[in-house]
């Protein structure tokens, strides 16, 4: 499901602005950490989440196709139409793709430096042992 | 004694101590360090891994993977979905949150004796008496002006223009550097949370400290809690370890959260009517200013400035709070291209949020796993609170200088300008557009002297189970309206205290 994680995030956090797109900060390797090391709920959720964001052009711009066959222009309006939806669950449904992606660009020291900001350190992951 | 972190299968862990602790936040940390300096054999028992300031994540995605209960999937389920921040390491939340220490408010203990038979002006000195000795403990201060921030800045320079200004922020700080990473836990060791205050000293005293071990359940024999059993969980696979069995000769001590408390007295077979009921929060909220110039919110302290002066009125604790750009990609509305010419001003943001002293009224249950299930509907009356403080905000950050509001409420224009303000007391009432979180829990195993209403009596014992005592926020029958760090302390003190004078605890077996 890594593609379609990916796919869907490219689309959220596209280049622009001066800023480095999701695409450009590493998101393959996050994933692969992602679908590794988050739990199944979280791992389930992102890909019902993004089946969700795939499927529902015809709530936001009224075209009954995947995503994948819009335009450019027509998947970012998709894509910021459904992050505004009135509807709160298809909202809170792609606040989770939002929140995993956010987590995969913001720490990127591309992004940061953008942002006049110091690149971060790492999150090595390890704990004490027995002693 | 020793730590004992994850055993595999084939490595059971069989102690036998004269008090068990459940939980390594708080809670669980003072009553575990009075228990074992007044010469008691202690086992704290953690269900999170023990991390070293060495091992501490900066990036968001490391905090949630690796100090977060449930990598911060935990919500409160309602009309709205409510995230709810918890650690799950040693220290507890006390790693990870802003180090706010506030003393517990005076009306809190006339509330507790008026409506919930205990309380009332010597409790009151006892428990100050306790915060004044835990302060010294934790080395706390106020702000240094070198960490303070240009957002901490703002909000008082806005608060002043509105007389909203009425304290210091003091904190469980030790000379701050600033870097504003307190919600990743502080590498610089400058927080004084649990794990390095209080929990070295345990072992030290010859306590057991028992990580990666969440306790399944209290182990109940002939009315009396004896112990507590579980199953180690690998701290980064979470595979399922060895089993653990943990025996207490003069009392089991549970302080695992407003959450997870409930819910293990519950998988322990435990059955009241108040069992999981009154479960209340402080819901917070924020809304954002933009500045011409730079505000960079990530350097100065995390949570450096806030305001009680509308508690008693309102019922509001405003506050700044910074939020790291990772997490403020998924606050900020919308997606695409407009997500990112957002994103774009992020530098000139300052985020200030309002925690609400609400009157809804929630539950913890479980689930077919024994996992806590929290239900949590915000009631009208607390979102008017969230538009009032809402308010308030916006129009300290236009005092401050801010020269466009983001209101953050669906529903709302995206952004308002400082003289559009006033239209956020119009605000939806529909707790499904705002965007809120739950950060100070409370209830869930209350104490007070009705039995029908309490799961524990004003001493924090559980009904009909000898030796078995809460000591966490789940005990707490009211919400606050300031932080609970304190307030938590300082009662589990208390209750180490009446351990360790025979008031409360193991009686023995009738013969």
């Amino acid at each position: 499901m890594v593609w379609l994680w990916k796919y869907c995030m490219g689309v959220l956090y596209p280049s622009g602005g001066g800023l480095p797109g999701i695409l450009e900060t590493g998101v393959d390797e996050f994933l692969r950490d992602y679908r590794r090391e988050a739990p199944l709920l979280m791992r389930t959720g992102l890909t019902l989440s993004s089946i969700v964001f795939i499927l529902t052009p015809f709530m936001t711009v009224f075209i009954p196709v995947p995503v994948f066959f819009l335009s450019a222009k027509l998947k970012d309006r998709h894509a910021n139409k459904l992050a505004n939806h009135p509807l709160y669950l298809v909202r809170q449904t792609i606040l989770l793709l939002r929140l995993v992606a956010g987590l995969c660009w913001g720490k990127h020291p591309q992004v940061r430096a953008a942002m006049g900001m110091e690149p971060l350190g790492e999150a090595p992951g390890t704990s004490r042992g027995s002693s | 004694m020793s730590h004992y972190a994850y055993q595999k299968t084939g490595n059971s862990l069989d102690l036998d101590v004269d008090v068990v602790v459940v939980g390594s936040g708080a809670g669980g940390s003072v009553v575990a360090y009075d228990l074992a300096l007044g010469g008691l054999k202690v086992a704290l028992v953690e269900a999170g891994p023990w991390r070293d300031p060495k091992d501490y994540p900066e990036s968001m995605y490391g905090t949630m993977r690796d100090m977060m209960d449930a990598w911060g999937a935990l919500f409160a389920r309602g009309r709205s979905i409510l995230p709810i921040v918890q650690a799950r390491l040693v220290g507890g939340t006390t790693v990870i949150n802003s180090a706010i220490v506030v003393r517990t408010p005076g009306d809190i203990f006339k509330e507790w004796r008026d409506e919930h038979g205990f309380g009332g002006d010597a409790l009151a000195e006892r428990i100050w008496t306790y915060q004044d000795q835990i302060e010294d403990e934790l080395k706390v201060g106020e702000v240094p002006a070198g960490s303070y921030g240009r957002s901490n800045a703002l909000a008082e320079k806005g608060a002043r223009a509105l007389n909203l200004h009425d304290h210091a922020m003091h904190r469980n700080v030790w000379d701050c550097q600033g870097t504003g990473n307190c919600l990743q836990g502080c590498k610089k060791e400058k927080k004084q949370s649990a794990n390095l205050v209080y929990v070295p000293t345990i072992m030290e005293k010859g306590g057991a400290v028992i990580s990666c071990a969440p306790v399944r359940k209290v182990i109940i024999k002939d009315g009396r809690a004896v112990g507590v059993t579980g199953r180690f969980v690998h701290p980064q696979t979470g595979a399922k370890g060895d089993t653990f069995r943990i025996l207490g000769k003069k009392a089991i001590v549970v302080a695992a959260s407003a959450t997870q408390s409930p819910a293990l007295l519950q998988r322990s077979g435990i059955r009241l009517k108040a069992m999981g009921e009154f479960f209340r929060a402080h819901p917070g909220t924020n809304v954002f200013g933009i500045y011409d110039e730079r505000v960079d919110m990530n350097k100065g302290a995390t949570q450096g400035w806030s305001s009680t002066s509308l508690r008693e009125s309102e019922g509001l604790k405003l506050e700044t709070l910074s939020l790291p750009l990772e997490l403020i990609a998924g606050r900020l509305s919308g997606a695409g291209h407009t997500l990112m010419e957002r994103l774009q001003e992020f530098p000139y943001i300052a985020m200030w949020v309002q925690a609400i002293r609400a009157d809804t009224v929630g539950s913890v249950r479980t689930n077919i796993f024994g996992e806590p299930v929290v239900r949590y509907s915000l009631i009208p009356r607390d979102i008017q609170r969230m538009r009032i403080g809402a308010h308030a905000l916006a129009k300290m950050q236009v005092e401050a200088g801010a020269k466009t509001i983001l209101p953050g409420i669906q529903g709302m224009p995206y952004r308002i300008s400082p003289d559009e303000v006033d239209t956020i007391l119009d605000a939806p009432m529909d707790p499904r557009n705002w965007f809120s979180a739950l950060t100070h829990l409370f209830g869930g195993c209350v104490m007070g002297s009705d039995p029908d209403r309490t799961v524990c009596n004003p001493n924090g014992e559980v009904r009909g189970v000898s030796g078995l005592i809460v000591s966490d926020a789940s005990q707490i029958p009211t919400t606050l309206g300031v932080n609970p760090q304190h307030t938590i302390m300082a009662l589990s003190r208390l209750r180490a205290h009446q351990i360790m004078d025979g008031e409360i605890g193991q009686v023995a077996p009738a013969m």
